[in-house]
């Protein structure tokens, strides 16, 4: 039986199924030009999302957010590390290649950055024009886009005379106009009032399931956070936490059901599992030892793990069969004592995974749950 | 207009009424400029070879040796006579010049404040012939049949005194009686005119060698062809028929000839050539500051055109539209100026202004070029349009 060598991997790269529509890998970035006004602005981040996610990055202004935008956008070159969109390596790109790749995304602006001078069919037929040659279909569809955002009265309007609202639609209206696979977005909701920035990510909403269409929406408004798949979030530079909004309530569904986390706060819990990584382990493997000083904690995403205790020289039991949402593990790091069981997996597992000092910290977070997890250990014993 | 591609350059300039008109005048002025220089420039010109625009005639005839007007190189009437021989050929005229020995006196004036006498124009002909398409000369041809008798130039500068008719003035030492006045105008070799009969001129300045000769040598020879007869077929059979120590020009052959010896002899050319120059270059900036002004307030728009995947090269195309759209715009009120504005010059200083489709070409191209110019110099910025500061 081989012993532990998992697979583990930092929860932040963390991928849905499907194929991947964008892959950041060890990106830095700097400003400047010369070596003393060189600035690092991008600190090696790492970020994979799938087909049709909706990804909210949030974050302080001047956290990188909108560098890393431009960066996936083909807005900006690559300096260091990997960035693939669209199946296309935008680090390998020359400026031309990037303008094409831009072609198939859709940009939403907070500055609308609408054409003064055109009116709203012309500014969204500007994007069609890129991609049609037949211009009565490309009149036909930007009035279909407009007419979708609730603008049809409103198509021979020159932005003077929209509104707030009705200009950032007109933007959208032109993002959307050639049926992008990614869609960028950069505070597409800011100007806009709760019900209208409703019916946006709606929208966004609508074309991920429909079309399978991918939206990465930079925000700070946090109305808009329930439609997202995964949230990440940036500060100085860094992808600080990404977290596939699906999976992390998973986690904490499944920590409440255990004893040890029932009486956790949401807060805390979203604070542990932000902190799990997961790995994987084929059968047979042996991922704890009997008589090892304990590491980590543990949590099945999926598999089945035995547990088996060593009482005498040849006298194994095998005392539990755990499987998905339940835990194993938390004792040595509880007591500091070595591991009291052997877990070995019978089928292929699937882990969350907390080291000793996070999962220490976590629980001395609350002195009320350290004293009521002493007292389930000690009901234990 | 609805299924047509986005106009973007048009639309950038049509969208704001007030502004278009502005810039446009802003062009138009540089046109004016241009035209105003091109005008004064080609108005000197026109008026140095005014006196050759009047003959009567298609083909012009001077000696080989002559390469300006001004410049006395007789060549013999035989040459006339031999031409009128030459079919297709209805006259020969001969004209007689003075322009040194003619020294004129003001006698209006007493003695101690007339300043010394100075050389006038002139122009002799026999009274008879029809020498000059100028009506007013025309008309009094038979007073110069008296001895004497001359037509004085309206337009001959102020150091000649006043114009007057039925007065009595001095020219090379003798006494002359003015029987009318005309209007020629002057230019750069002579600053007045005086018309006379070939026979008061062989009076007046005769051949010192041979006085009774002095006829027998004419300055220019104006010949006048059969209507219906080809200028250039008739050149060719002069030209055949008379021996080479003359020249047979047509007359616009010989108002090039004139026009570019005094634009050679004189800075006027590359004054006035300066002058359009710098008509150019406050045009150029003008257009500049126009597109550059445009591109400036329309560079996020610009950026955002490069953020959704259009080329850099599309981006200078919408530029340089909208600067040629600019010198068409332009060039229209400035025309219309420039004609409102040479007729006046021409009514008031008497400066002959020609608008001449050569003329309109010439500075449309210029206004063409300096937009196109002022076009690409914004380009550079357009350049600068960054795709990434969209999402700042």
């Amino acid at each position: 039986m081989s012993t532990a060598a998992p697979t583990e991997r930092p929860r932040s790269s963390s991928v849905r199924q499907g194929p991947q529509i964008l892959r950041v890998q060890g990106v830095n970035h700097w400003y400047g030009d010369t070596l003393e006004t060189r600035k690092q602005v991008l600190f090696d981040n790492h970020l994979s999302v799938a087909r049709g996610e909706i990804v909210i990055m949030t974050g302080p202004s001047g956290s990188g957010k909108t560098t890393l935008l431009t960066l996936l956008g083909a807005l900006r070159s690559v300096q260091e590390g990997e960035v693939e969109v669209l199946d296309q390596k935008l680090h390998q790109l020359s400026g031309k290649q990037l303008v094409e790749v831009r072609r198939n995304i859709g940009f939403i602006f907070q500055a609308h950055n609408l054409f003064s001078s055109l009116t709203a069919l012309q500014n969204v037929r500007m994007a069609l024009e890129l991609r049609e040659s037949d211009r009565k279909r490309i009149h036909d569809r930007a009035v279909e886009v407009l007419t979708a955002l609730g603008l049809q009265d409103r198509i021979h309007y020159k932005p003077s005379r929209l509104s707030g609202g009705q200009k950032q639609r007109v933007a959208i209206a032109r993002a959307l106009a050639n049926r992008p696979k990614l869609i960028l977005a950069d505070e597409p909701t800011a100007a806009l009032d709760e019900h209208s920035g409703r019916d946006v990510v709606n929208l966004l909403k609508k074309l991920a399931h429909e079309e399978g269409c991918t939206s990465l929406i930079v925000t700070h408004d946090n109305r808009i956070l329930d439609v997202a798949d995964r949230i990440v979030s940036m500060a100085d530079g860094h992808i600080k936490s990404n977290v596939l909004v699906q999976e992390e309530i998973e986690i904490c569904e499944f920590l409440k059901q255990c004893d040890v986390f029932a009486h956790l706060t949401t807060g805390m819990l979203t604070n542990i599992a932000e902190e799990m990584k997961t790995e994987s382990h084929p059968a047979g493997t042996i991922i704890i030892r009997q008589g090892d000083v304990g590491e980590k904690f543990y949590l099945i995403k999926s598999g089945i793990v035995d547990v088996i205790v060593n009482q005498g020289l040849a006298d194994e039991a095998k005392v539990a069969t755990l499987g998905k949402g339940q835990i194993f593990g938390e004792t040595a790091l509880l007591t500091g004592e070595p591991r009291n069981a052997t877990v070995i997996g019978v089928r292929e597992v699937e882990l969350y995974t907390l080291d000793k000092p996070r999962f220490r910290s976590a629980i001395a977070a609350s002195e009320p749950f350290r004293k009521e997890l002493e007292k389930i250990l000690f009901q234990r014993q | 207009m609805l299924f047509s591609r986005v106009n973007v350059a048009w639309l950038n300039l049509a969208h704001d009424k007030v502004r278009l008109v502005v810039r446009v005048l802003g062009v138009a002025f540089a046109v004016l400029l241009m035209f105003v220089e091109l005008g004064f420039w080609n108005a000197l010109l026109d008026a140095s070879v005014e006196l050759i625009q009047q003959f009567n005639g298609e083909l012009i005839l001077v000696s080989k040796a002559r390469y300006a007007l001004a410049i006395k190189e007789p060549f013999t009437t035989r040459r006339l006579a031999q031409a009128r021989e030459v079919s297709g050929v209805r006259a020969a005229y001969a004209v007689y010049l003075e322009y040194v020995a003619s020294l004129w006196k003001d006698t209006g004036i007493p003695e101690p404040q007339r300043s010394s006498s100075s050389a006038i124009r002139v122009i002799a002909f026999d009274p008879d012939e029809p020498v000059l398409n100028i009506p007013e000369v025309n008309a009094h041809r038979a007073d110069l049949k008296i001895l004497g008798n001359i037509l004085l130039d309206r337009k001959s500068k102020p150091v000649y005194g006043t114009v007057q008719r039925e007065i009595d003035r001095e020219l090379s030492q003798h006494t002359v009686h003015i029987a009318a006045t005309f209007r020629l105008g002057t230019d750069f070799a002579s600053d007045g005119n005086v018309i006379m009969s070939d026979v008061t001129y062989a009076h007046l300045f005769p051949n010192e060698l041979a006085p009774s000769e002095t006829l027998s040598f004419a300055d220019v020879g104006v010949l006048h062809i059969e209507s219906g007869a080809d200028v250039e077929t008739v050149r060719r059979a002069v030209r055949r028929e008379l021996p080479d120590d003359v020249n047979v020009y047509t007359k616009d052959e010989f108002l090039d000839v004139e026009k570019t010896y005094w634009q050679k002899a004189t800075p006027i050319g590359f004054i006035f050539q300066l002058g359009l120059f710098m008509g150019f270059i406050v045009g150029a900036v003008i257009c500049y500051q126009i597109i550059s002004t445009d591109v400036s307030e329309h560079l996020p728009e610009y950026a955002t055109l490069k953020a959704i995947g259009y080329h850099d090269l599309y981006l200078s195309s919408i530029v340089l539209r909208e600067s040629l759209w600019l010198a068409v715009l332009g060039f229209v009120p400035g025309l219309a100026l420039s004609w409102l504005l040479y007729a006046l010059l021409d009514a008031w200083v008497g400066l002959p202004m020609y608008l001449t489709s050569l003329r309109i070409l010439l500075i449309f191209a210029l206004t063409t070029v300096m937009c196109a110019v002022s076009g690409l110099l914004v380009l550079r910025k357009v350049k600068t349009a960054d795709p990434a500061e969209v999402f700042a």
